[in-house]
């Protein structure tokens, strides 16, 4: 028995049964977060790379828990370093499942979300890791009909995120190409711009990153919404993984000073545009999709930290403690979006005015949630962004400034939709709406952004190992 | 290699097949051109890799063809003859535009071609070049796999409909991994090439038919 076939193969048979046992919505639901959950468990628990007796069942072989297997003359590796991705990825994915049903995402989320998850952890353990590239345009791939699901026209956003997923591979592969057997500084200084270019085009269109960001916001609008922040969180979030990976192989790569300014410059450009437009759309899918790209600029700016001849590679613990508030925040506010969906005909504006007063816990999660993201104090992402901030701003104050203005611009839109949540008739009465299981969860969501907010010291050791994993400092 | 005498009619094809690709707007017709094109990419391909794994990109090519015509020959019949019928009567026009995207007028055509041959000029002069990035790459090679790119680019440019999409996207890759073959052999990056292009097929055939499927939820 080999670690990969537990965490690549097994989810991956397990999504082609749940989707032919689709017709029973609930009972998929259910497996599919008990799946993930005990897929977070192994993760967390069985003893990689030793032998494993089976308990009390003396009479049955041990079995031997390898963490190689090999396809095709590669190797996919999941060593017990890989501990803290595999329990991310599970974990994270067995939350938005709990989701998913109250959220109406249709019946192919959960085996399309389990397979998903088994391509994003091939891509981190294949070897060479630059293969992962193709592992990621088929997981992107595998989305799609739960982007555009059956009995809906396809958006343009669905067409424009497939082109630039696709795009982005032969960039990354190419550049991978050149890269490999160059261990250090290359003397020809036009190869490592060739590099450079190469993989700033190719995580750009992967990451969605300006220009190519076009598609978070279309596919926010177009796409149920807890769908969308799905892959908003997931996709952008293995590729930027990816990303720091890449440059800490290549430590010549990373401590070039180009690299680590274009980095600061696009996540700046991410972070103050996402949230400057954000603040004056007029469709609440829009804004939620706005603050996906803010997220993506900081993780950009996370990794520009870590990066260049100055950097200190503690910081990036921060690239790894942003994923938790960003994916309870995203997940909260798409919960909330999908639940307030179910009542208006869209969520434009026009559509939901006056809506707190019919669905109120749904209204409140939704602006907790944007809050948080926008790092109100108190709330989950505060405590990061704060660092994040004074880590910016001790290098350089205008890039701090400018991301300040992103912030504020979240923050804005956040007013913005609080004032249009509550209009409405003078005479129309303050009511519940939402159902038990809707309050519940959206109740829960409230809860862990406070505590999240309040307590960091609670979760991100967890995130941070991940980061000191990545740098080869522990295990 | 045996096949290198068919290294240019290749490229020939190639140019051929992907400017049909730009200019048809008759889905057979297109989904023809994909398949002759592969052959072309299939030529070019092994050039550099055994022909049993060169085979694989006619393979999956032809695959990728068929599925798209699979897809496009499955689709229900417009009912135009009830027209009393009105939501039936608005999905058939909505079957027609799938495949019709965006009608073609004459100066519509012309302006394609005149890209088209652009792209070709590009090609051509800075194919010569492309060992500069590509160590051991032969010019036809560079040729076949630069038209493709920057006619799947074109093709991408011109449409927002699935089918054009995916036909341009697959054009484009195609292009890609005949460049990528000069310089990489691995059995593994074949397969999953492979399974992209198939994957882009699949996912292309949903998009097509997805609209008129009946609602899941």
């Amino acid at each position: 028995m080999n670690t990969p076939t537990i965490w690549i193969i097994f989810p991956g048979i397990a999504a082609a049964i749940l989707y032919l046992l689709r017709r029973w919505k609930r009972a998929i639901n259910l497996a599919g977060v008990v799946l993930a959950l005990l897929l977070a468990w192994l993760a967390w628990k069985l003893p990689i790379g030793e032998t494993l007796s089976l308990g009390p069942f003396t009479r049955l072989p041990s079995i031997n828990l390898t963490d190689t297997m090999t396809i095709l003359g590669r190797r996919f590796i999941l060593d017990a370093a890989s501990r803290p991705f595999l329990i991310f990825i599970y974990l994270g994915i067995a939350l938005w499942f709990g989701g998913a049903y109250i959220a109406r995402t249709g019946i192919l989320f959960v085996p399309v979300g389990l397979a998903v998850a088994a391509l994003l952890t091939a891509a981190l353990a294949v070897e060479p890791f630059l293969f992962a590239a193709l592992l990621i345009e088929m997981a992107a791939l595998a989305c799609l009909p739960i982007l555009s699901p059956p009995g809906k026209p396809v958006g343009r956003g669905v067409l424009r995120f497939l082109t630039f997923q696709t795009l982005g591979v032969p960039f990354i592969l190419y550049a991978g190409l050149l890269l490999s057997g160059v261990q250090t500084t290359p003397e020809n200084p036009s190869l490592v711009i060739r590099i450079a270019i190469l993989m700033v085009l190719g995580f750009a269109f992967f990451t969605a990153i300006f220009p190519f960001h076009t598609w978070i916001p279309m596919i926010a609008e177009e796409a149920n919404p807890y769908t969308a922040a799905f892959v908003f969180f997931f996709i952008p979030g293995i590729v930027s993984l990816f990303a720091l990976e890449f440059l800490n192989r290549y430590p010549w790569l990373q401590a070039e000073p180009g690299v680590s300014t274009a980095l600061s410059f696009l996540g700046v450009l991410m972070v103050s545009i996402g949230g400057i437009w954000a603040a004056f759309q007029r469709h609440l899918g829009r804004i939620l999709g706005y603050a996906a790209i803010v997220e993506i600029g900081l993780s950009l700016l996370a990794i520009s930290l870590g990066a260049g001849r100055t950097a200190n590679p503690d910081l990036q613990n921060l690239f790894f403690a942003l994923f938790l508030p960003r994916g309870v925040g995203l997940a909260i506010w798409a919960l909330a979006l999908a639940t307030l969906q179910a009542q208006v005909k869209d969520l434009s504006f026009r559509s939901v005015q006056g809506l707190a007063r019919r669905a109120p816990v749904a209204a409140s999660s939704l602006l907790l949630a944007n809050f948080s993201l926008a790092g109100f104090p108190l709330l989950a992402s505060f405590p990061i962004d704060v660092a994040l901030w004074t880590a910016l701003s001790s290098q350089s104050l205008s890039v701090a400034l400018l991301v300040l203005l992103g912030f504020i611009g979240l923050l804005f839109a956040g007013f913005r939709t609080l004032a249009v949540l509550v209009m409405g008739q003078e005479n129309e009465d303050w009511r519940i709406t939402e159902t038990r299981p809707q309050l519940l969860l959206l109740g829960m969501g409230m809860g862990m952004l406070f505590l999240i907010g309040l307590l960091p010291q609670w979760f991100m050791p967890m995130m941070i190992n991940m980061a000191q994993i990545l740098r080869g400092g522990g295990g | 290699m045996a096949l290198g005498a068919y290294a240019i009619p290749a490229v020939v094809l190639v140019a051929i097949t992907s400017m049909i690709l730009l200019v048809s707007q008759d889905w057979r017709v297109s989904i023809s051109a994909l398949v002759v094109q592969y052959v072309g990419v299939f030529v070019l391909v092994a050039l550099d890799w055994p022909l049993e794994m060169a085979v694989s990109k006619l393979i999956a090519g032809w695959i990728a063809g068929a599925v798209l015509g699979m897809a496009a020959i499955s689709f229900p019949k417009p009912e135009t003859d009830e027209p009393d019928d009105e939501s039936l009567s608005d999905r058939g026009t909505s079957l027609l535009t799938t495949f019709l995207p965006d009608p073609v007028s004459l100066s519509a055509g012309i302006f394609r071609l005149v890209a088209a041959i652009l792209v070709g000029l590009t090609v051509f002069s800075i194919a010569p070049r492309a060992s500069d990035w590509i160590g051991s790459i032969q010019l036809a090679q560079a040729w076949g796999g630069l038209i493709l790119i920057g006619m799947g680019l074109l093709q991408l440019g011109f449409t927002a409909h699935p089918f054009r999409t995916i036909l341009g996207l697959l054009t484009a890759l195609a292009g890609f991994e005949i460049l990528y073959a000069v310089v990489e052999r691995s059995t593994l990056v074949a397969g999953l090439l492979a399974a992209v292009n198939l994957g882009l097929a699949l996912v292309g055939a949903y998009l097509m038919i997805a609209p008129f499927m009946e609602e899941t939820d």
